[in-house]
C-alpha cells in the first residue's frame, strides 16, 4: 500500500494522546492480571534479571 | 502467545536477522543507569529500505500483529509491519509478538527529525547482552523523549536520570521496578 508519509506531529503530548496512553496501559494490566500471579511473578523475576544486565552491559558506555 | 516481554530472545531475533535499530523507552531507561523493569521493547528501525525488509520478514517469522490494547490512533496504526511497503511509510506500530510486546517507532515526540534513526544514531551508546550488540539512545535524546511524554513514569524517568550521577543500583527480585 503505497503512500505519502504523514507529517509528524510536533511538542508535547496532547492530553488526549495522555489519555489514549493510560486507557492501553490499564488493558494491559487487565490482560496481565488475568494471566495470574505466577505467571506475573515469573515474569517480573525474568524481567528484572534483564533489567540488571541490560544496565550493567552499559556501565562502560555511560562512562560510569 | 506470550503476553509478556522476553527481552533477551527477542533482541537476538533482530540481531539474528541483521536489523539494525536502536532502542528506545524503559529499556533505555536501565541502560542509563536507572534500573527498572518495562514490560515491552521500543526500537527505532533503520529506515533504509533492505534493514526495512529484514525487519518485515523478523517480524512475520514471529507472528506480530497490531496489538489491539494500542496506545496509539488508529490512524497511526497502518497496515501490517510485516510489509515493507508499509513499515516504509514511516508509521509507528505497537506489535504482540510470540516473544513478546515490540513497539516499532519510526517518528517519536521530543525529537524532530524526518529521519528518527538518523538522528538518534550518532549519540547511540553501543553494549552487548548476553552476547547481542545492542544500541541504546543517547541520554539527551532519551530524556528529550520523557519531557515530552511527561507522564508520571517519564516524571520520575527524569528525575532519576537527570541527576547526571550514575544511579545504577541492581534492583532485587523482591523490589521490583527500581
Amino acid at each position: 500500500m503505497a503512500g505519502k508519509r504523514k507529517a509528524k506531529p510536533c511538542g508535547p503530548w496532547t492530553p488526549e494522546e495522555i489519555a489514549r496512553n493510560e486507557r492501553a496501559a490499564q488493558i494491559r494490566v487487565q490482560q496481565d492480571r488475568a494471566r495470574g500471579v505466577s505467571a506475573n511473578l515469573e515474569d517480573l523475576v525474568k524481567l528484572t534479571r534483564f533489567a540488571n544486565r541490560f544496565a550493567e552491559a552499559f556501565r562502560h558506555a555511560r562512562g560510569a | 502467545m506470550p503476553e509478556a516481554l522476553d527481552p533477551v530472545p527477542l533482541l537476538k531475533h533482530l540481531h539474528e536477522h541483521g536489523v539494525e535499530h536502536i532502542v528506545i523507552g524503559g529499556v533505555a531507561v536501565s541502560a542509563h543507569g536507572h534500573v527498572r523493569t518495562s514490560k515491552d521493547l521500543d526500537v527505532v528501525p533503520n529506515p533504509v529500505h533492505e534493514n526495512l525488509e529484514r525487519l518485515a520478514a523478523a517480524l512475520a517469522e514471529i507472528n506480530a500483529v497490531n496489538e489491539e490494547a494500542s496506545d496509539f490512533d488508529p490512524e497511526e496504526l497502518p497496515m501490517s509491519s510485516t510489509r515493507v511497503e508499509d513499515l516504509s511509510q514511516g508509521g509507528n506500530f505497537c506489535l504482540a509478538t510470540d516473544l513478546g510486546r515490540l513497539d516499532i517507532f519510526q517518528w517519536v515526540k521530543g525529537i524532530e527529525a524526518d529521519d528518527l534513526y538518523a538522528a538518534l544514531h550518532p549519540e547511540a551508546l553501543a553494549g552487548n547482552v548476553d552476547g547481542i550488540p545492542v544500541r541504546v539512545c543517547g541520554l539527551e535524546h532519551l530524556l528529550a523523549m520523557k519531557r515530552a511524554a511527561g507522564r508520571p513514569q517519564d516524571l520520575e524517568d527524569l528525575k532519576r536520570l537527570g541527576e547526571g550521577a550514575d544511579t545504577h543500583e541492581p534492583v532485587t527480585e523482591d523490589t521490583p521496578g527500581g
